[in-house]
């Protein structure tokens, strides 16, 4: 199974991975409502790298109480089956599913095509 | 118009008044945005004649229709006021994140009017505005204010900083963002330092919506994999401006002691490798994927940097070849709140002086430790930093030495020397706010690509116009100046998905030629013409000493030569002023 792979060392910081992300998938740009958030900051005197991005660890899966998320490739959410009740947010290592309307909101991986990877213009996020 | 936020932030300080307005649109579709737009807002807004200083100039935070989309290279913001330097027009460029947040916010452009009644920040949280004392961060350096501004309000927030000099009104004070980028020339920082201003901060969590989502994926995925990473572009993330060194060095352009010579023996001591033998990361601005910023530790010298400028302004020009004084040069002046280039230039005319006999400053070439506390003192205005506070211009008519002030209306040069790249004079005579590199960049043409030759005046206006057409339209768009080989076409191609008006790459064009324009008419109208169009009697009169362009200076009538065909391509008369009719046209 293909999953997304970050080399920090690679990473710029340019955040085109949330703005392509949120593009393709909220139809604008909203990195904000991205279902990945990798960005880096100078912090203190020290370069930082924030690294929010889905490793399909499946954590989600197992701790749904409704059983509304599958895994077979990517990631599935079973629109009918959602409470929203935030357990796979809570749980989630990553820390990138949101809760909107009800709704769990995570990467799928773009059905197993990720346009941030795409994007990525150092190649430091790869699908392998 | 998609692309467009069409809102305004208007902020009257002295009333703590919070406005919002529609975007200019008959505006903007003149001049699309960042640079062009700003210059259009000041041309209605900036009665002729007004104080940079007082209350009736106002600082412009200018986004464009490409700004927050994921477009490469489009993450740069346009800060903008009347200059304090030069009494023209003057915007800036800085990189960073704070353009994508300002967009992000709903804002396409931000408006300080007048002077808050004390020291001050303001914090935009989307569609909230507010404002708070600045406080114990009245007076602190600028890396320490910003941490602690981060440290309070987290990495969701980008902040636009000055340090003490923009604080004490040093007429070359900058604007600091995300620690290391800064809007640096022309007294930009001035400006908010006259409004009482620390520091802007800035969090954005909302959306841009283009016309054809789904066709600006596609050419943003096409055009970062086959035209950014082109060689002609991918060595700014290699090496970054560093690599300029070289080819300055080589090319016989690079400042040696104050624009005495332009080779210095010493140059591979801080060379490229040299600088970045001590790089730790490497980071880009927000959308760019080129990421040119050279994340350096070296010792107690942190700073993402140093750029050419920096290297040649706090290096060979001041007489200093170690990389890690070169460095501290650069942190100190970013922490201080000072440009590097007119920092630099200041301390290289003192030194040159001082050495002449001519005044003694008390500092001489190759003297790094000591430019660290003289920076400090100009920061503060102590000492003799009060007076070097006054910059080459002011500092060459209070104690002579005016041939070798390096400076156009006041603006001290890059880092270039035009004796070796003869259409650089012009470039600095005849950019919209004085000696400025990012206007018309004649090395590329005369030195680095050599399509035509360096040491004449022939062709030079067309060469002139051609570049300062390309980089204005670039920065109106914006589009950072590294994506070098960016053409009209893709300009036009991600115009038409963002905006959803079909652009042809004639009508960018013309945008470019508008945009030189407005800057100039800007200028006209504050009384510049002809023969404030000069440069300092160095350049026409010394002899280069060694180098490619050794035994060169440029003649006055080969200088005058290359004006006079800049204002006929532009359809200036021949005193490089807009007619009523021109005029007329761009407004």
């Amino acid at each position: 199974m293909k999953r997304l792979k970050l080399t920090k060392q690679l990473c710029i910081g340019c955040g085109l991975c949330a703005q392509l992300c949120s593009s393709n998938k909220e139809g604008m740009i909203w990195p904000a409502r991205a279902r990945v958030f990798i960005e880096t900051s100078y912090e203190q005197g020290a370069l930082v790298y924030h690294d929010h991005y889905c490793t399909l660890c499946g954590i989600c899966v197992k701790s749904c109480p409704e059983g509304a998320i599958t895994l077979d490739e990517y990631l599935q959410v079973d629109a009918k089956k959602c409470i929203g009740c935030g357990v796979c947010v809570e749980k989630c290592p990553k820390d990138v599913i949101r809760i909107r309307e009800n709704l769990a909101i995570m990467c799928d991986t773009c059905e197993g095509d990720p346009v941030c990877v795409k994007v990525c213009p150092q190649h430091a996020l790869r699908f392998e | 118009m998609f692309g467009y936020q069409n809102n305004v932030l208007r902020i009257k300080l002295n009333k703590k008044e919070v406005s919002t307005e529609p975007l200019r649109m008959d505006f903007a579709e003149k001049y699309i945005g960042q640079k062009g737009l700003a210059i259009r807002y000041m041309y209605e807004e900036l009665a002729p004649g007004i104080d940079p200083l007082g209350p009736d100039n106002k600082l412009f935070l200018t986004t464009g229709p490409f700004t927050g989309t994921g477009i490469p290279c489009s993450g740069k913001l346009s800060v903008a006021a009347k200059s304090p330097a030069t009494g023209t027009m003057n915007d800036c460029s800085i990189g960073g994140h704070t353009a994508n947040k300002i967009k992000y916010a709903g804002y396409d452009m931000i408006i300080l009017e007048d002077r808050a009644m004390e020291p001050s920040i303001i914090i935009i949280e989307n569609s909230q505005t507010y404002f708070e004392p600045a406080g114990d961060l009245w007076g602190k350096p600028a890396h320490e204010a910003e941490g602690i501004l981060q440290n309070r309000f987290g990495r969701e927030y980008s902040f636009l900083v000055i340090g003490p000099a923009g604080e004490n009104l040093v007429p070359f004070a900058c604007i600091n963002s995300d620690y290391y980028r800064q809007a640096g020339r022309g007294g930009i920082g001035t400006v908010m330092g006259s409004k009482n201003i620390k520091a802007i901060c800035i969090k954005g969590t909302g959306s841009v919506q283009v016309a054809d989502i789904e066709s600006l994926q596609k050419k943003i995925i096409h055009y970062q994999n086959e035209d950014v990473h082109l060689d002609d572009n991918n060595f700014i993330y290699d090496e970054g401006t560093p690599a300029y060194l070289e080819a300055c060095q080589d090319g016989g352009i690079l400042p040696f002691k104050n624009f005495s010579d332009t080779t210095d023996p010493a140059w591979e001591s801080y060379k490229a490798e040299a600088v970045l033998a001590k790089r730790v990361g490497k980071r880009g601005c927000g959308s760019c994927g080129l990421g040119c910023g050279n994340y350096i530790q070296w010792d107690d010298a942190i700073v993402e940097g140093p750029e050419y400028e920096a290297i040649s302004a706090g290096g060979p020009n001041v007489g200093v070849s170690s990389p890690y004084d070169i460095l501290k040069f650069n942190q100190v002046c970013d922490d201080m709140g000072l440009d590097v280039v007119s920092a630099g230039d200041v301390l290289a005319w003192a030194m040159e002086m001082t050495e002449k006999g001519l005044h003694d400053f008390g500092i001489r070439f190759g003297e790094a430790e000591k430019m660290r506390s003289y920076l400090k003192k100009i920061a503060y205005k102590e000492g003799v930093g009060k007076d070097l506070a006054m910059g080459v211009k002011a500092l060459s008519e209070k104690y002579g030495g005016q041939d070798f002030a390096m400076h156009v209306k006041g603006l001290e040069f890059p880092q270039y020397d035009p004796r070796g790249s003869w259409g650089m004079a012009a470039a600095y005579a005849t950019s919209d706010r004085g000696a400025c590199h990012m206007r018309a960049y004649a090395p590329n043409e005369e030195i680095f690509n050599a399509s035509i030759p360096p040491y004449t005046a022939e062709g030079k206006g067309q060469m002139l116009y051609e570049l300062g057409e390309s980089n204005a339209v670039k920065f109106s768009l914006c589009i950072c100046d590294f994506w070098a080989t960016i053409t009209y076409d893709i300009m036009a191609d991600f115009m038409t998905s963002v905006t959803g008006k079909s652009w042809t790459s004639k009508e960018i064009a013309e945008v470019g030629r508008r945009v030189l324009n407005i800057g100039r008419a800007f200028n006209q109208r504050e009384g510049f013409t002809r023969k404030e169009d000069i440069v300092p009697g160095r350049i026409v009169k010394e002899l280069l000493h060694s180098g490619p362009a050794k035994g060169q200076r440029i003649p006055e009538e080969a200088f005058q030569d290359m004006l006079s065909q800049y204002y006929e391509v532009m359809e200036w008369d021949d005193q490089g002023c807009l007619t009523e009719e021109l005029l007329a046209s761009i407004l």
